[in-house]
């Protein structure tokens, strides 16, 4: 295995130590470790069945690890449950895309601007609602959605739904995005569009950006690090082109 | 006949305000509630207490039973439903609010007791004094006015927080799916306690007005139930839009059809007939009720 980099493994911005988890007997993941840097995009790729979903779900709280810790900027997330991860600023897209069907664009993107309930009489009054309503605008015009804000979500296609949950994860102000499969079931055109949106995200807000993706070919040019899991374990890291060129990687993909 | 028709028109002003508040409840929180009536007689006794005490006419003790049914029906919530959420079923919740409706309505009776020797008044079978309102020379009976009003101000309000503002957002958006809109921050207990505030608030509402066309006991809210119930069925379970036709629908129908009945000589016990009729009606004719017949879509509840 290649010692990384790039990266200092000081770093405390994101930190995962030996997380493992099996269910029921099989392993999903064996001590697997990273770090993400802040302001950085990160890939995660492995064949179907590696446990890279497992690890984004362990990391984004809907899984327990059985064993291991995670670090967000110093705070001990490990048993925290997944709507106080959010509010650290670690908000989540799916694999398949999750919105209110019968919301509208608006009002999904609103969904994510904070919890109305601490302090109704504000959210009543519409205190900062404009406010609000101006930086979900932003937010969709940003990715082109703006001419639908009024249209259901159920009405959207898949790509779009995609998008939809990209700016809903943005109106939190999150530190960290979790992308599983951004670029699953969507065309090259919009794929290689949402990754120069996460790029722009990471060096205009200092955003970062973790992705778990297998299509290589759209992904890999723009990511600043990746991390290959194969059978639940980390079988290589590094840049782009020392993970392209590592021999183990070759072997895994082509199940050799 | 105008007593007909205002009767009507009475009645069913109540039925919208609690067929939308019960609707609610089933949209949120998935709970049949068959204590729903007795937070009418919250509002009624509210009523009463409040009007004895100072004075004043009933109709200006409104803002005291709303209170008083919001806060009473939040509480159930926190302490019974909100543990219950994930781990009840359908069937268990509604067991459930069957036996709340059987505690609130002896607390109620002991209530009555209690009131009827402290404050010297009638806690049972009684009626509320009303008075007419004069509109360019047409006497019109306030109980009219006064639920015609509550009943629209509520309404739009409820239209308005759930449409227009971020908390209603939160409400919808937890109705569809609890678990993304917790994962979003949103506090889905908050949420949900809030609309069974706005439930018991609007049948309390109801229970104000109550006693200006019929007398009251605790167990008349059981009774208010059927009529209720059989309003969300015929309007569309999950539409609270529908609920409003329903309600109007089985309020005109039961009052006429119980005119008719009478002008017949027959007795008006039979009145609970047209809501059970029109509930086993609609559920085999348009399982979504109205609105599912008009939309040729509608909300599954059950389903989800």
């Amino acid at each position: 295995m290649r010692e990384p980099k790039s990266m200092k493994l000081d770093n405390n911005f994101f930190i995962a130590k030996n997380i493992s988890k099996s269910f029921g007997g099989l392993q999903a993941l064996h001590k697997v470790s990273l770090s993400i840097p802040e302001a950085s995009l990160t890939l995660m790729i492995g064949p179907n069945g590696s446990g890279k979903t497992t690890f984004l779900q362990i990391i984004s709280g809907i899984l327990k690890p059985d064993d291991g810790r995670l670090v967000f900027k110093d705070h001990d997330i490990t048993s925290l449950p997944p709507n106080l991860r959010f509010t650290l600023g670690i908000a989540s897209t799916f694999q398949i895309p999750r919105v209110f069907p019968s919301l509208s664009v608006l009002e999904n993107v609103l969904m994510a601007a904070g919890d109305p309930t601490p302090n109704p009489m504000r959210a009543l009054w519409g205190v900062d609602e404009h406010e609000l309503i101006e930086k979900a605008f932003n937010i969709l015009k940003l990715l082109s959605l703006d001419h639908l804000w009024n249209k259901p979500a159920s009405t959207l296609s898949g790509g779009q739904m995609k998008l939809l949950e990209l700016a809903r994860s943005l109106m939190s102000d999150p530190k960290l995005l979790l992308l599983d499969e951004p670029l699953a079931g969507v065309n090259p055109a919009l794929a290689s569009r949402i990754m120069k949106f996460l790029t722009e995200l990471k060096s205009c807000r200092g955003i970062a950006a973790f992705l778990v993706e297998h299509r290589l070919d759209l992904a890999l040019k723009h990511v600043d690090f990746v991390y290959v899991l194969h059978h639940g374990r980390v079988i290589s890291q590094g840049s782009p082109d020392d993970v392209l060129e590592d021999p183990l990687v070759a072997k895994a993909y082509l199940g050799e | 006949m105008i007593e007909v028709v205002v009767g009507a028109l009475v009645y069913s002003n109540l039925l919208a305000m609690l067929s939308v508040g019960l609707n609610l409840i089933l949209l949120t929180c998935k709970v049949s509630n068959f204590a729903h009536g007795d937070f009418v007689m919250v509002g009624v006794y509210t009523a009463l207490t409040v009007s004895t005490i100072l004075g004043v006419t009933p109709y200006a003790c409104l803002p005291f039973a709303l209170i008083a049914g919001g806060v009473i029906s939040f509480a159930l919530y926190r302490v019974v439903f909100e543990p219950l959420r994930t781990r009840a079923n359908l069937v268990m919740l509604m067991v459930v609010s069957m036996a709340l409706d059987i505690i609130l309505r002896y607390s109620l009776h002991i209530y009555a007791d209690l009131a009827q020797a402290w404050l010297k008044v009638h806690t049972r079978l009684f009626l509320f004094d009303d008075f007419l309102i004069e509109f360019s020379g047409v006497k019109i009976p306030g109980v009219l006015v006064f639920s015609s009003l509550t009943s629209v101000i509520l309404l739009v309000s409820l239209y308005l927080l759930l449409f227009k503002t971020r908390l209603g957002t939160a409400m919808r958006a937890s109705i569809e799916n609890p678990e993304l809109a917790e994962a979003l921050g949103v506090n889905v207990k908050m949420v949900f306690g809030l609309s069974w505030f706005l439930s018991g608030a609007l049948a309390a509402a109801a229970g104000v007005f109550l006693p200006f066309r019929a007398m009251v006991s605790p167990d008349t809210g059981w009774s208010m139930l059927l009529p209720t119930f059989a309003s969300v069925i015929v309007g569309g379970v999950g539409s609270l839009s529908g609920s409003l036709i329903g309600a109007y629908t089985i309020g005109v129908a039961e009052v006429f059809l119980t005119y008719v009945l009478a002008s017949l000589g027959v007795s008006t016990a039979y009145r609970p007939l047209v809501s059970f009729s029109a509930i086993i009606t609609v559920l085999l004719v348009s399982p979504k009720g109205l609105s599912g017949f008009l939309n040729g879509k509608g909300w599954k509840p059950w389903k989800s």
